[in-house]
């Protein structure tokens, strides 16, 4: 009988997981969405996600990072350093925030004239 | 029956287990591959018509017309890769100076006013280097002492010095001098198959001041 209690509750687990953390987690959805479009290469809808994330959440340092990732590709040059400089403000330690933003930044110096001209 | 409780029990830890995973997200960084875009270093579609020239021998070559062969290189390679004429114009720069005379360049026959021309320098040289070279041995234990030889390698080296002039005032609004060096192994290889090695590494270089390609990054997405 005991045994049958502790499984019954140890069974309502997951279920109460799933309720109380994905249900109330849409940044965290729309943020995935963001993610997932920007891998099948439809950047424009992964900036609105990541744009939406921002709206709830404006210290999102993950939504800033992403954002700049896909201004980065779609030649926004201001943009993404504006966006990388903001994820690293939030989260200066973040390995994966400074791999992306050393890599921009050295494109954006090495081309800073011709980005100027362009835009 | 105990057996069948404990297995209940594995069932629902595995259950717990899959719901975490599934609300985690399966992962928090995503290593991406992105092509990024590189900024143009000179917009050449904003013009109507790409002119090419002839080219300045700056020493001529008795195995082959060095000018023949990139202009007809170029004109092809222009032609499949950007959106607007190309057309050739047999005409020759006579010195590095003419270059510099707006005169020279506003009197080209063109069908469209808003063209530009595309002209330049080429100077082509190859040489043989003959150095002594160390064999390393392949095994910790080889017997033979290692090896010193005298090789020879065949250098090739293309100046190549390029021009973009306005049709319409003849003002340079480009210039960009390119040196491409290639050694080869073979004592057979000839200057002429030598030459489009190097002519490709130019253009490779000039379409991506022209065009923009693109470059393969890698980059983090950030889930959380």
């Amino acid at each position: 009988m005991k045994i049958r209690y502790i499984i019954g509750v140890l069974a309502l687990l997951p279920i109460l997981l799933f309720i109380t953390q994905c249900a109330s987690s849409i940044p965290a959805d729309q943020m995935r969405f963001g993610v997932e479009a920007a891998k099948l290469d439809l950047w424009d809808e992964a900036i609105f996600r990541w744009k939406k994330v921002l709206q709830t959440d404006p210290d999102s340092a993950s939504a800033h990072n992403n954002l700049a990732v896909a201004y980065e590709k779609k030649s926004l040059w201001e943009e993404a350093k504006q966006e990388y400089e903001l994820a690293l403000k939030i989260r200066p330690d973040d390995k994966h925030i400074n791999a992306n933003y050393q890599q921009f930044i050295k494109r954006y110096e090495a081309r800073k004239d011709e980005i100027a001209k362009n835009q | 029956m105990k057996s069948l409780k404990i297995n209940n029990i594995k069932w629902v830890w595995l259950l717990a287990l899959l719901a975490l995973y599934s609300c985690s997200g399966g992962g928090q960084y995503w290593r991406v591959r992105v092509e990024m875009p590189r900024p143009v270093s000179f917009e050449l579609e904003r013009f109507e018509e790409l002119i090419i020239t002839d080219f300045l021998v700056l020493k001529a070559r008795t195995d082959f017309d060095l000018n023949k062969e990139t202009t007809e290189y170029f004109a092809f390679e222009f032609e499949k890769n950007i959106q607007m004429p190309v057309s050739r114009v047999e005409i020759m720069p006579e010195t590095v100076e003419t270059f510099e005379q707006d005169d020279f360049w506003t009197g080209l026959p063109t069908e469209n006013k808003d063209a530009i021309i595309l002209t330049g320098t080429i100077d082509y040289k190859s040489e043989v280097r003959k150095a002594l070279v160390d064999r390393e041995k392949r095994q910790f234990e080889d017997p033979f002492p290692d090896k010193t030889s005298l090789e020879e390698r065949k250098f090739y080296t293309l100046f190549f010095n390029l021009y973009l002039i306005d049709s319409k005032t003849g003002e340079t609004l480009y210039q960009k001098n390119f040196k491409e060096t290639r050694n080869y192994q073979n004592p057979n290889q000839t200057a002429y198959f030598a030459y489009f090695d190097l002519i490709q590494s130019v253009k490779d270089k000039l379409f991506q001041a022209f065009l923009g390609e693109s470059l393969l990054q890698e980059r983090y997405l950030i889930n959380k």
